[in-house]
């Protein structure tokens, strides 16, 4: 009898092992998400708020409220941009995963490309075309550099790399907001008596200009996705991609295969870094213009919910991006009837943890189809 | 001022900064000792925080002499304490619950109740208090020494005289948490879950019990280190905290080692690296023209890293860490 619950086990693990790759990939995000909307939705019910009109505001936020608005991406432009800002940091917090390393940093880094775009972009004026290039390489190698420094340590010396890329965020945010912007690189150097906070505006050329008249989006959309092929493309087809995989699944047996892993991590690390860089630098470059007075849009941090209901793989955290970056657009607009834009945070909070108990609910599964299977033993033996 | 005082005030305010830090730092001890990763502590401590302030304000009564209407300012501040324990123990349940129950990723979960916690107050504190900047001042335990007889003793009386509720725990529980897992068989059961779970289950020690402890009380470590920050150092909750001061725990916990007296030591390490650069800028402003302000705020951080690549070296978790156990798994 026990033999037969086992093979019955058996059975539905094998189902799982078989399908759950093209299922539960797909399907528990999408429930997670669902499930984030529908506590969103009581929690709102529970504060006296109307979820219909609460998300029928979002929806229009995020889409726009007629079809002329859609076509023209007048509202989904906004939606598109963050998304792609997402996807950046998102995908950088991926990469470090699949090396075995957790990427708190993506904040910090965020705040170092941002800053290096905005004094290349102040700096640099030929043409967009060399322009633009030139900037985004510099932010990777710097962004990179500073990643790259908490898997050196951790390599070297065995420093915990979630210490040190917290330490390295507060590092950055205070010496670029408390020292660099309001100092060497403040506006009032360059133009004295400006009312404004931050840096100067960076130079027409190194503008990520919008594509169409009616709307906010940019070129960074296309940043994002070349930068999902390239991260696709390097796990999929090449040799540090695999040894990528291959130390973050099992460091020692990666070892023994003959690869650097020390070395895997710290490059790694640096791709992780460039993304998270090249992420602030499209918001430098595109929206912002300049770097302002206080910066901290938090996108580091939900980088890494993007990558975790994304899967931690380059399509996933591109499509969890775009979605979340629309319901953060949209979010913007239920300040109508009084709710804050954060509210997509809750959102965006709960969706994470139904992914956070996907293993656990197909555990569940199986422990449901095994009590059953007993049940039912337990009353035929009665009969 | 004298040096006296000068030290004095130096200790002071560096236990009073230090509290949360120490606070949620031992929640991550509690969690992790029992092989939970507990990266949620940033959320716990804003739930916290958010809901002893409510907590406090809901109990108010009496009328606002001035504005009319209830004074925020007449509440029980203990009832707010209750209610941030109370929150603790349902987050932390929560997230027991997805990574001891369903074996989820702890990290994932952690990372998401961080996220929640960022949206979900700000939401509360729009729909209870209609702002999102920060709630009215309520009672609370603020400039409230626990003790205040103790100000009139010679030499210490300075230091403990001045200590609120949340201080003296800051102060007495990593002593009380080191006892408990060195000392006790209890805390060998605890520690020895973190370590090997399966040895623990094969001896009869009932691994997801505490686990569930362990996360419990780690959400009520941390409910109350957000309490000890809009109760104890404000009398408000204002919606930036704790900006940061969660991960700084985590950190502190890391570089103890993963032991209480340890992480109070790393907590107070960062917090005088903190107090000091506030005092080098207010003693000598001239300094600032040399070396400007960012670096000095950066300082805490830098000098962390430096400590941990130099003297510290490698860290070693409890060797379950952040694994799910499953009864009856094969080795």
């Amino acid at each position: 009898m026990k033999e037969d619950i086992a093979h019955s086990t058996g059975g539905i693990i094998n189902w799982w092992n078989s399908r759950k790759e093209s299922l539960s990939d797909y399907i528990v995000p999408i429930i997670s998400i669902l499930f984030g909307f529908i506590v969103a939705a009581i929690l709102m019910i529970a504060t006296g708020q109307n979820p219909l009109a609460g998300y029928t505001l979002l929806f229009r936020g995020a889409f726009g409220s007629s079809w002329g608005d859609f076509i023209t991406l007048k509202q989904a432009g906004e939606g598109l941009v963050k998304g792609a800002v997402l996807t950046l940091t998102g995908l950088s917090v991926a990469v470090a995963f699949n090396v075995g390393l957790f990427n708190i940093g993506a904040e910090g880094q965020f705040i170092v490309g941002a800053i290096v775009a905005a004094y290349l972009g102040f700096k640099l004026n030929i043409t967009p075309w060399i322009n633009i290039p030139l900037i985004l390489i510099g932010v990777a190698i710097v962004s990179g550099l500073y990643a790259a420094f908490a898997a050196w340590l951790k390599v070297k010396r065995g420093v915990n790399e979630v210490i040190t890329t917290i330490m390295l965020n507060w590092i950055a945010i205070n010496l670029v907001e408390n020292w660099i912007v309001v100092g060497p690189f403040n506006i009032r150097n360059y133009q004295p008596g400006a009312l404004l906070a931050g840096t100067p505006y960076v130079k027409e050329t190194s503008r990520l200009k919008p594509l169409i008249a009616t709307s906010r989006l940019n070129a960074s959309l296309f940043i994002a996705i070349i930068a999902v092929i390239f991260v696709y493309i390097l796990f999929k087809r090449t040799v540090l991609g695999y040894e990528i995989l291959a130390t973050g699944k099992n460091p020692r047996a990666a070892r023994y295969a003959g690869i650097n892993t020390g070395r895997t991590m710290i490059i790694a690390m640096f791709i992780a870094g460039a993304l998270s860089g090249i992420s602030g630098a499209c918001m430098i470059l595109g929206t912002e213009g300049r770097y302002p007075g206080v910066f901290r849009p938090g996108y580091g941090f939900d980088g890494i919910t993007m990558s975790l209901i994304g899967g931690n793989g380059a399509i996933g955290t591109f499509f969890a991006s775009l979605f979340f970056g629309f319901v953060r657009a949209g979010a913007t607009n239920m300040q109508l009837i009084g709710i804050h834009k954060t509210f997509a945070d809750i959102i965006q909070g709960v969706a994470t943890l139904f992914v956070a108990s996907q293993i656990g609910v197909r555990y569940l599964i199986l422990k449901i189809g095994e009590r059953r299977k007993v049940g039912r033993e337990v009353e035929s033996e009665r009969i | 001022m004298n040096v006296y005082e000068t030290i004095v005030s130096f200790i002071t305010s560096a236990i009073q900064f230090g509290t949360p830090i120490i606070l949620a730092a031992l929640g991550g001890v509690i969690c992790e000792n029992a092989g939970v990763v507990n990266i949620a502590l940033e959320g716990m401590m804003r739930m916290g925080g958010f809901f002893a302030v409510l907590g406090s304000y809901i109990t108010a009564r009496s009328f606002d002499p001035i504005l009319g209407g209830i004074d925020p300012r007449s509440g029980n501040p203990w009832f707010g304490i209750l209610l941030a324990i109370l929150v603790g123990v349902l987050v932390g349940l929560l997230h027991g619950y997805i990574s001891i129950t369903l074996r989820g990723n702890q990290i994932v979960s952690g990372v998401a109740i961080n996220v929640f916690a960022l949206g979900g107050m700000t939401f509360f504190l729009e729909r209870f208090f209609s702002t999102t900047g920060h709630s009215p001042s309520v009672a609370s335990f603020m400039g409230q020494p626990l003790i205040p007889g103790l100000s009139g003793v010679p030499i210490i009386g300075g230091i403990f005289g001045n200590l609120n509720v949340f201080n003296w725990l800051a102060l007495i529980l990593p002593f009380v948490i080191h006892f408990y897992l060195y000392h006790t068989a209890m805390g060998l059961r605890h520690r020895s879950v973190g370590e090997h779970p399966k040895a623990a289950d094969t001896l009869g020690v009932n691994v997801y019990r505490i686990r569930y402890i362990a996360t419990i009380g780690s959400g009520i470590l941390a409910g109350l280190a957000g309490a000890s920050m809009s109760m104890g150092q404000l009398d408000l909750f204002d919606n930036h905290m704790p900006s940061g001061l969660g991960f700084i725990a985590l950190a502190a916990m890391i570089f103890g080692k993963w032991t209480p007296i340890g992480t109070l030591f790393a907590s107070l390490f960062f917090t005088l690296a903190s107090v000091a650069q506030s005092y080098v800028q207010s003693a000598a402003p001239q300094v600032l023209k040399y070396i400007p302000v960012g670096f000095w705020l950066a300082l805490p951080y830098i000098l962390t890293i430096i400590v941990l690549v130099s003297f510290v070296g490698r860290a070693v978790a409890p060797a379950a860490d952040g694994t799910p156990y499953e009864k009856g798994e094969k080795l």
